[in-house]
């Protein structure tokens, strides 16, 4: 049996020392070669796990491993983190953060960033500071995509881009990724990320994993999208 | 790893230290110039009012002394905070290093801007200096000074100089770590307002340490009176010799120790208990 790109053991978190727990007791595990959209309402954990994953939070108990190592140093080789947020130095420019990524990333493909950067209409020798909010998040995008991890873990990637950029990005996601790594994609447009997703999985209050499957089985099964599958999962879980 | 860490901090410090640097060395200039004019003083080869001109210009020049200092620091520690402590920090834990690696590089890159600030600062002093003119006499020194030592001195000399570099070193190291482990207390208790919280607990630090060292002081020469003058005059000048290195070194041993307690304080909070929003 293949080592999961992703295993995640009674995870628990919580961002105050007697607070209620974020998350309690997850378990969650990713094989490789896989989109997966994690998809919840605001507040359920999807964010704090993908940090926990990504090494920016420290969990309060259980493990996390990615390809069979522990978290830690060596698998944030593995992992390209699409923050929620703009996250580079505002005085660097474009080119300037492709050579800092060739400098720390064993496995980032500069001629693939260039391609998306040409592709994008980014002038590579301009400021961050000077680039639109959306073209930031554009050039975060590329970056994150031209790397060839075994995990990708996308935060919002849509959320702060006009939506005639939406399906290039989309389509970059698609078009970059290794077929032999993950995509972990959270996300509240789930109308517009649905069609790129192979498996979704539903988090609810607490980070309990409360539906998981495959789309096209839920689509041909009970033929319903996602985005209405979802509705109707969070109406029920609102009203009990 | 630790080498790109570094070359990436230092890299970003230079961007704007180059020119704080700079304008340092060209007060100096005008320093220097100024200083001279003051040295002729009493020759009234200058109008008064260019006098006090010039003092104005040598208070000036050591303000902005001053300002190059302080300004070099808060660059280093600014990006400390930001690297670290903001949506940087979305980045900078997430690189294929560990938290370890990126202390020691913001550490490592902190102690080299104050030792190269306080180079830098000399440098300024000496052509301000020189071209006061007041350098004159400093080869005459010099050639008095190593003219009568033999080997031992010299040896003695070099021996008292590498141990006072290294208090100097481990010093700024321990300088360094207070402000880092501040800024990191201020992140980890305060959500909103990391930097006015690190502040806080600076000013608060430095309060309690400077009370604890002089209380020490004042407890320590009321035990020593009276022991530390028979003390000397017992030992030999070939006994006394040694014992001066001596305590150098035991001096060396306890500043590094400090300075390694606090990177290993601050290693611990990174480690176990941050939390980037």
């Amino acid at each position: 049996m293949s080592i999961p790109v992703l295993q995640c053991k009674n995870l628990t978190k919580a961002y105050h020392k007697y607070g209620t727990p974020v998350l309690s007791g997850l378990n969650v595990t990713l094989p490789a070669g896989k989109i997966i959209g994690l998809l919840g309402p605001n507040g359920c954990g999807k964010s704090t796990l993908i940090k926990l994953i990504s090494g920016i939070l420290v969990p309060d108990g259980g493990s996390i491993e990615i390809c069979g190592q522990p978290q830690g140093e060596a698998t944030n080789a593995l992992v390209s983190y699409l923050p929620e947020r703009p996250y580079f130095d505002p005085r660097m420019s474009v080119s300037e953060l492709i050579a800092f990524f060739v400098d720390f990333y064993e496995d980032f493909d500069s001629t693939r960033a260039q391609k998306m950067l040409a592709d994008m209409g980014i002038d590579p020798n301009a400021k961050l500071r000077t680039l639109s909010k959306g073209t930031k998040e554009k050039v975060q995008l590329i970056l994150v995509m031209a790397r060839r991890a075994k995990l990708y873990l996308l935060d919002e990637p849509i959320a702060g881009v006009d939506p005639a950029a939406r399906d290039y990005i989309l389509q970059t996601i698609i078009g970059n990724y290794d077929p032999e790594a993950t995509v972990l994609i959270t996300t509240h447009l789930i109308h517009d990320v649905e069609p790129i997703l192979e498996t979704f999985a539903f988090m609810g209050y607490g980070g309990q994993i409360l539906r998981a499957g495959s789309c096209d089985e839920i689509r041909a099964v009970e033929g319903k999208s996602i985005d209405e599958l979802f509705r109707e999962v969070f109406k029920c879980s609102v009203n009990s | 790893m630790l080498r790109k860490l570094l070359k990436y901090d230092m890299r970003a410090i230079w961007r704007i230290w180059w020119l704080l640097g700079l304008s340092a060395m060209g007060l100096s200039v005008v320093g220097g110039l100024a200083l001279r004019i003051l040295n002729n003083s009493g020759e009234q080869a200058f109008p008064a009012i260019l006098e006090v001109f010039a003092g104005l210009a040598v208070f000036a020049c050591i303000m902005g002394f001053v300002a190059f200092f302080i300004g070099s620091e808060l660059l280093v520690y600014y990006r400390f905070y930001k690297n670290l402590f903001t949506d940087e920090g979305y980045l900078t834990f997430t690189l294929p290093a560990s938290r370890a690696k990126i202390l020691a590089s913001k550490t490592l890159n902190a102690c080299l801007w104050l030792v190269l600030s306080v180079l830098t600062l000399g440098a300024c002093l000496i052509i301000m200096l020189a071209i006061s003119g007041s350098l004159a006499d400093f080869p005459t020194f010099l050639k008095f000074f190593f003219d009568g030592a033999d080997v031992f001195s010299l040896l003695y000399i070099l021996l008292l100089a590498v141990e006072g570099i290294i208090i100097l070193l481990a010093g700024s190291w321990v300088s360094v770590g207070l402000v880092h482990f501040c800024i990191t207390i201020g992140a980890v208790l305060a959500k909103k307002y990391k930097l006015l919280a690190a502040i806080g607990i600076y000013y608060l630090l430095n309060m309690v340490l400077s009370f604890v060292l002089q209380a020490f002081m004042i407890l320590g020469v009321f035990a020593t009176a009276g022991a530390i003058e028979p003390l000397f005059s017992a030992l030999s000048e070939t006994e006394i010799m040694f014992f001066i290195p001596l305590l150098l070194a035991l001096i060396a041993v306890i500043v590094t120790s400090v300075a390694l307690l606090i990177h290993y304080l601050i290693l611990g909070k990174l480690e176990r208990r941050l939390n980037l929003a």
